[in-house]
């Protein structure tokens, strides 16, 4: 969480918004993960392989292999996200507006940072 | 005289209702254009014309947000692939399941952080700021001019489209098209159009700039909140009534798993005997055709207009400028339940379909239960229409693209405070769920309900929505409807009207030509370059490329590769630098580019390689990634002076 400051060896705190903005990006990229390998696993199995003559088999109206491939990991993400989102994600304080009038101090020292 | 006004009137209720829908829909939005006009006077003029001063509450967030995701596309291009293909369209959009989380979630909160700390009001700002670096915002301002002025052509002409689709049938549009279109195409650059085209694509431009330009991004999400209401309710009332009318999605997927896909033939279409009077057979009329002694019946369908004329007994195509215009496009239905369903039109002469040449399906013909399986039917790709690489690929497009669209990351940088944010992300959610499963459903019914509409496919949105609300006696409904898909295109222009506009007027002028412009001089310009882009839209659109919709995906996928990964990598990774930004840019940029030129120069037609049948984004990322990476350790750190602030405690 802390790194020392280059200039002055004095540890610096990592921001707060930082480290959870990036914790939630982490689960997000990881549920992206696994949906996809089951919707694409479980479509291409289930769906792709059946004989010409087989009838498809459905659930609600809707072929079975969408339903359990595509229909119910949808609805699963938006569980998810309700839940994620309502109570898991934290309420950081954006911070203020910084005035737009005029470029923020550093936006002009390109020259000298690099 | 009452009778005459009665007749009129019922018989053109249902296609009047379009056009009341659409000016009705017009007036509200500039009545909201009006309203948010009036808040421009006493803030920082750019940023509440180009930001809303990001005070962007839950609704409108969310709304703008998910209007602007959703283009012409949702609700013209993609019902008409449901149709053609069935079923496994569900998988093809599947990646949208994870899109809110993706798009909002992954980015969002940094973005908009970062943005308040450096007082960013456009996406090039923000990068300027985060890398230090004014030819950083300046390769973005380039790419996003470049990419998006593509995107802005494609959609004005698909606006111009649909405009016509709910307005071809009105019969003051008709008189109109006759009048004012026709001197419309004697415009310089206007000729190789139709006057129907021409006069839409004006209307649909003058509504959609007046607005944006006069409103600026307040009007923009505003009208974006009751474009996205009405596109929600358009997709719940024909939910309803879809599964209504066919029995239920029990029965439609019944019907549906004994279809088999069209034949498409030319065939000469003959009379018995030569014709005294010129004789016109209209495009999509229902033509029956008994063999075997009557044992069996054919059923054909014209897909172009045919003409017999006077002393012939053999029609000719009349809307092909190419020599061979004996014979006829013809389509064939094949599956025996939709034939005895369909009534064919009763023609004063007798017509006979001789097929001269036959076109089958190149994956699926003659099978039954093909649109209810993978990978769906196709007319010339033997692998049919999603085979699995291309299914991992689009999977991998719809939330990586659009997590890095910078007209979302405007809305991104827009919203008040993180309960906002959260809040909104999972009203996208619902919202999407809501619209595009019942989407799905809705025109793999269309199937059952309307047979034969592969001949036109793309009006299958508006054609679905009057036979709908006809059969259920309320064709008024029919305008709202319809409105939805013009409401999905009309929200994606104007948010990238002002997009490209701030690009010029924030990125180019305030920074590189007059960094001390005066406010006044800032508004007149913003107001003068919104109505040029828009004007240079129009006139882009007046003769679209030929292939004007791979341009668009390529424009969509092309911004997406080259802002991704510097976009993430910045927000995320203290020691990402200006190098490994630039480095990122074009190495997304570059073999996107790269693939499509050689697939364009190879294939003679506009269209790119795919390296082991994977989309262009997918190499095209990675790569941005890699170069990115080793650029940013071959360079030194950012300095700590812009880097702490960004990344570190104030304290």
């Amino acid at each position: 969480m802390s790194q020392p400051d280059p200039s002055t060896d004095k540890p610096r705190m990592l921001d707060p918004v930082l480290i959870h903005a990036r914790r939630e990006s982490v689960i997000i990229l990881i549920l992206f993960g696994i949906h996809m390998v089951w919707s694409i696993t479980w479509c291409y199995w289930n769906g792709y392989h059946l004989p010409p003559d087989q009838p498809v088999n459905t659930l609600l109206g809707i072929p079975t292999w969408i339903f359990w491939g595509v229909i119910v990991p949808w609805l699963g993400v938006d569980l998810f996200s309700i839940w994620f989102c309502l109570w898991y994600m934290a309420l950081d304080p954006l911070g203020e507006d910084a005035a737009e009038s005029e470029f923020p101090p550093q936006y002009n020292e390109n020259r000298e940072v690099e | 005289m009452i009778g005459v006004v009665t007749t009129i009137f019922g018989q053109t209720t249902g296609t009047n209702s379009a056009l009341v829908a659409f000016v009705i829909y017009t007036i509200l939005v500039f009545v909201i254009a009006a309203f948010a006009g009036r808040l421009l006077t006493g803030r920082g003029f750019l940023g509440e014309y180009f930001l809303g001063s990001r005070g962007l509450g839950m609704w409108a967030f969310a709304m703008t947000f998910a209007a602007t995701s959703s283009s012409g596309g949702s609700f013209m291009g993609f019902p008409s692939l449901i149709y053609t293909h069935g079923w496994v369209l569900a998988f093809w959009i599947g990646g949208y399941m994870v899109f809110p989380l993706m798009t909002m979630g992954l980015l969002g909160k940094r973005i908009n952080q970062i943005a308040r700390k450096t007082g960013a009001i456009t996406v090039p700002d923000l990068l300027s700021a985060r890398f230090a670096s004014v030819e950083i915002g300046a390769l973005a301002t380039l790419l996003i001019i470049f990419f998006m002025s593509v995107f802005l052509i494609g959609q004005f002409k698909a606006g111009a489209l649909i405009l016509q689709t709910l307005l071809q049938d009105v019969p003051l549009f008709q008189v109109s098209e006759q009048s004012l279109g026709t001197w419309l195409t004697q415009l310089p650059l206007a000729s190789g159009q139709t006057p129907g085209y021409l006069l839409c694509l004006l209307g649909f431009a003058i509504a959609v700039i007046a607005y944006t330009c006069y409103g600026g991004f307040h009007a923009v999400v505003w009208t974006d909140v009751m474009q996205g209401i009405v596109m929600g309710l358009g997709v719940i009332i024909m939910f309803f009534l879809a599964i209504w009318q066919v029995g239920g999605l029990s029965n439609a997927v019944t019907e549906l798993g004994k279809m088999t896909p069209p034949r498409r033939h030319h065939a000469f279409l003959e009379t018995s005997s030569p014709v005294e009077n010129e004789f016109l057979i209209p495009f999509g009329t229902w033509i029956a055709q008994s063999t075997d002694g009557g044992a069996t019946k054919r059923m054909f369908r014209t897909a172009e207009a045919a003409l017999l004329s006077p002393g012939a007994s053999r029609a000719r195509a009349t809307q092909r400028s190419k020599e061979d215009v004996e014979t006829v496009e013809v389509l064939e239905i094949t599956s025996p339940e939709e034939i005895a369903r369909i009534q064919p039109d009763s023609l004063e002469i007798p017509i006979k379909v001789r097929v001269a040449e036959t076109k089958e399906y190149a994956y699926g013909a003659g099978q039954q239960g093909v649109y209810l399986r993978g990978p769906g039917p196709h007319a010339t790709n033997g692998a049919g229409f999603l085979p699995l690489t291309l299914a991992i690929s689009f999977f991998l497009f719809w939330p990586l693209i659009g997590a890095s669209q910078p007209a979302q990351f405007v809305r991104l940088m827009a919203f008040n405070n993180s309960r906002t944010f959260v809040r909104a992300i999972v009203t996208v959610a619902i919202y999407y769920t809501a619209i595009y499963i019942p989407l799905m459903i809705i025109f793999t019914i269309a199937r059952v309900l309307l047979p034969g509409m592969e001949i036109e496919a793309d009006r299958i949105m508006p054609a679905m929505a009057v036979h709908l609300t006809t059969a259920a006696h309320m064709p008024w409904l029919a305008g709202l409807v319809v409105a939805a898909a013009f409401a999905a295109v009309m929200s994606t222009v104007d948010s990238l009207l002002l997009l490209v506009s701030s690009a010029m007027v924030r990125d180019i002028y305030q920074r590189h030509i007059n960094p001390s412009a005066k406010e006044k001089t800032l508004r007149w310009l913003t107001y003068a370059v919104t109505l040029t882009v828009g004007v240079a839209a129009v006139v882009g659109a007046l003769n679209p490329p030929e292939y004007l919709q791979y341009l668009i995906i390529y424009a969509g996928g092309g911004m997406g590769v080259a802002m991704l990964v510097p976009m993430g990598l910045g927000l995320y990774w203290s020691r990402f630098n200006a190098s490994g930004a630039v480095a990122a840019m074009l190495g997304g940029f570059g073999p996107h580019m790269t693939l499509y030129v050689v697939g364009t120069l190879y294939y003679g037609r506009f269209e790119p390689i795919k390296l082991w049948n994977f989309d262009p984004i997918i190499p095209s990322l990675a790569l941005s990634l890699v170069l990115g990476v080793v650029a940013t350790y071959c360079a030194p750190p950012t300095s700590a002076k812009v880097i702490d602030p960004l990344f570190y405690r104030d304290s």
